[in-house]
């Protein structure tokens, strides 16, 4: 065989290339006329079982495949809560699928659908169940019940499911510790509590309902010292201090959840949005 | 024992003159910087950006052991250079101790890397840092150390490509024992087979102990005698592996 | 005074070394026989890389293969293998810290050049940082014999040192061994060149098939005739004997 210079290789290595690519794209055409394979190779127990313990980190990557799938939520519900499940079942605990799932079921686009609230709420409860401590969980349901379900009473119990998990932010323990607490929510809210108060045996969530009946009738009572106050000096107060040096209330009352009290302009008590109580967290992330 | 340490000294200078580990290394690096693209794909989620990139280190530390353990011994004794070294007042237990301690030392180097570099990523997606992450790679270097042992014991009697397949599957084995058991008595497995697979289950290398990434990834509060208790194991553990590889070794003919 | 008493290797099926009794007292000794007959796992048993079946091997007195007589050996296998990534320097320096001597703690300077001085000896100073790896066959059979020098050892037992050398490496290393008997050296060596031994040994030792056929001075041996069919001779003598019996 006579020698070949370089360019002469150059043009063989090319040409075998091409005719590799051909070949290819002709085995794609005739795949194309064979039936789609079945469906999971693998169980989740298979996957347990070759991961060598890295199920955190394919589970994560599984859910990296899943999450898509929600912004299509019309066509591809099934396939959504069957990945959804296989994530689980690599890895119960991570908590992150379950949040997701709660907080963006109900708001995708299939929401007309009136189980999407009943599936996040399921799906929610598993991952209190068996994903790891996330306050997440319990805040998303909690405002699912709240704008989806209009149920307040399960959405109180949430909000203080989350206020009182390990780790919550700041911001998200002082929202769910305020819920309901808007003048003309206030007395619904603390009927509320009186119900959960009155429905159970359980000391501890009798105190905690107490705390919550505690704190709204503060505004409520800072509420009348400020319209007392009005009435005497004609004008509203500009802190709550100034009704105890002028002599309307004995003093500031304590705020079972350790907020500041503010009295607004238009003379209603609130809680001060400019600092938080010493023991919350003021991390912005979980 | 001097020799223990000049032969250790000698072994992680070499080591890290080859090229492969090298290789290996560099991939370790771009996973752990690919682990920032897998972060997008998750919305930054602090649990699973940890769980890529903790995991990515023990993967990339399990094969660099799997690698030296299987042929840093075998080579030593196979290429005969070991006549050098076994004609002077060396023991042929110092040698043993000295590869494994030298080995030991090359892994620790490639945690200490791939770790800083994990660190970094978990920082820049503003996970914090990461302290339990750094208790991770701590056991995780552990669970090497016991798997280089194992790999150095057999070294001594097989060939490298034997010693890969056996140090694998006691690595697969290792870490799905615990659900054999389970699988056992729930398939009704009684009387001797049973028992038979439970004394299998207290002494074979059971790897699960020294995943503290579940702790690291999930949050759960650590538990410190748990780490102490899976420490003494592994060190127990490592001391049987490599007594007897130095008795198989001090009879074998080279 | 090297003294091999009833020594013995035997593997499961063969008997590799044969009852073999000797005493040495002289500065250069050979080990001269074919292929396989017994010289490598002899001199390997002397230095502790194998254990004799049965049967000793002491140094005056002490056994040789005691860590404390270690330190007095240099040794050089049969086809040396090295940690390739290394320089021969290198390889020298990790060689000498394994005796233990407290040397390289005390002063690194000295020490280098005594390596460099070793090397220049067998001729690869030009090499020293060089990576083994880039060694020809030669220069990897003069690092070899380096390495055997570098703790100043008694004895030296040297496996085929002058293998794949070419006529001026072996003359050279010829050269370096009578300067080594000159220092009060004792050198044993294993070959199966016939020409070495009658040129350096002051004894030689006949071994064949494990057994020694003779041992004693070279001239006795040969009364006159060439030292190639004295060889043959009393080789075929031997094998004549042993199918008689």
């Amino acid at each position: 065989m006579t020698r070949l210079n370089a360019f002469s290789k150059t043009i063989i290595l090319i040409l075998l290339l091409a005719l590799i690519a051909l070949l290819q794209f002709e085995y794609d055409a005739t795949k194309i006329m064979l039936p789609a394979s079945g469906a999971q190779e693998i169980s989740p127990f298979m996957v347990r079982l070759l991961d060598v313990g890295f199920h955190p980190a394919v589970a994560s990557f599984l859910w990296a495949t899943t999450m898509p799938e929600i912004l299509d939520l019309w066509n591809k519900k099934t396939e959504y809560f069957s990945d959804l499940a296989f994530v689980n079942a690599v890895d119960p605990k991570l908590s992150y699928p379950y949040a997701f799932s709660v907080l963006t079921l109900p708001a995708a686009p299939s929401a007309d659908d009136p189980q999407a609230v009943e599936q996040a709420d399921a799906i929610g409860q598993q991952g209190i169940a068996n994903g790891d401590t996330d306050w997440r969980i319990p805040y998303y349901m909690a405002t699912n019940e709240f704008l989806y379900a209009k149920n307040d009473v399960a959405a109180a119990e949430y909000y203080n499911m989350a206020a009182e998990t390990p780790g919550v932010p700041g911001y998200a323990e002082r929202f769910s510790l305020n819920f309901g607490i808007e003048t003309n929510q206030r007395q619904k809210t603390e009927q509320l509590w009186e119900t959960i108060k009155d429905s159970t045996n359980d000391p501890d969530t009798q105190a905690r309902a107490q705390a919550y009946i505690d704190h709204l009738q503060d505004f409520d009572y800072l509420d009348a010292a400020s319209a007392q106050y009005k009435k005497v000096f004609g004008v509203f107060p500009t802190s709550t201090a100034e009704l105890v040096t002028k002599g309307i209330i004995p003093s500031v009352p304590v705020d079972p959840f350790g907020f500041t009290f503010i009295i607004q302009a238009d003379g209603t008590s609130a809680i001060d949005l400019n600092t938080l109580p010493a023991y919350m967290s003021t991390s912005t992330l979980q | 024992m001097r020799n223990i340490w000049i032969i250790a000294k000698n072994t992680l200078k070499l080591e890290i003159r080859d090229k492969i580990l090298y290789g290996i290394i560099v991939f370790g690096l771009l996973y752990v910087f690919f682990t920032l693209f897998l972060a997008d794909l998750v919305l930054k989620e602090p649990s699973m950006v940890k769980a890529f990139g903790l995991t990515g280190i023990y993967f990339f530390n399990a094969i660099i052991a799997l690698f030296l353990g299987t042929t840093s011994f075998f080579k030593d004794v196979d290429r005969k250079v070991v006549y050098f070294i076994l004609s002077k007042p060396v023991s042929r237990m110092q040698f043993v101790l000295g590869k494994f301690f030298g080995l030991c030392m090359v892994l620790l180097l490639t945690s200490a890397i791939l770790g800083v570099a994990y660190a970094g990523v978990v920082l820049y997606e503003h996970a914090g840092f990461d302290w339990i992450g750094l208790t991770a790679i701590a056991m995780q270097f552990l669970e090497m150390a016991l798997f280089l042992a194992f790999a150095i014991f057999v070294s001594t009697f097989a060939s490298s490509l034997l010693s890969i397949v056996y140090t694998s599957g006691v690595f697969f084995l290792g870490h799905i024992v615990s659900q054999l058991v389970t699988d056992a008595k729930a398939i009704g497995l009684g009387g001797i087979k049973l028992w038979l697979v439970e004394i299998l289950y207290y002494i074979f290398p059971n790897l699960e102990k020294f995943d503290a990434r579940d702790f690291a990834i999930h949050a759960v509060p650590a538990p410190f005698t748990s780490f102490a208790l899976a420490a003494a194991y592994a060190a127990v553990y490592i001391i049987l592996l490599l007594t007897a590889a130095v008795w198989i070794f001090d009879k074998k003919e080279i | 005074m090297v003294d091999f008493s009833h020594l013995t290797k035997a593997y499961k099926k063969r008997v590799v070394v044969d009852d073999f009794t000797l005493s040495v007292d002289v500065p250069i000794f050979g080990f001269l026989g074919q292929n396989g007959a017994g010289k490598t796992t002899i001199m390997k048993m002397i230095v502790g890389l194998l254990d004799p079946t049965s049967g000793t091997i002491t140094i005056d007195g002490a056994l040789s293969s005691h860590p404390i007589f270690k330190k007095k050996l240099g040794y050089m296998p049969e086809t040396p293998y090295f940690y390739e990534r290394m320089t021969g320097l290198e390889f020298l320096r990790f060689c000498d810290e394994l005796f233990d001597n407290n040397n390289s703690g005390a002063n690194p300077t000295a020490r280098t050049s005594h390596y460099e001085g070793i090397l220049k000896k067998v001729g690869i100073f030009a090499a020293r940082n060089a990576e083994i790896r880039t060694y020809s066959k030669g220069m990897r059979q003069r690092l070899g014999f380096a390495q055997s020098l570098v703790n100043d050892p008694e004895y030296l037992f040297l496996d085929e040192p002058l293998d794949g050398l070419d006529p001026i490496g072996r003359r050279e290393m010829k050269e370096v061994m009578l300067g080594l008997k000159h220092e009060g050296r004792r050198i044993f060596l294993n070959t199966h060149i016939l020409a070495d031994v009658e040129e350096i040994c002051d004894e030689v030792g006949i071994i064949h098939q494990g057994k020694i056929l003779y041992a004693g001075s070279v001239k006795a041996f040969c009364a006159g005739k060439p030292l190639e069919e004295r060889f043959m001779e009393t080789v075929q003598a031997h094998e004549k004997q042993e199918t008689q019996i």
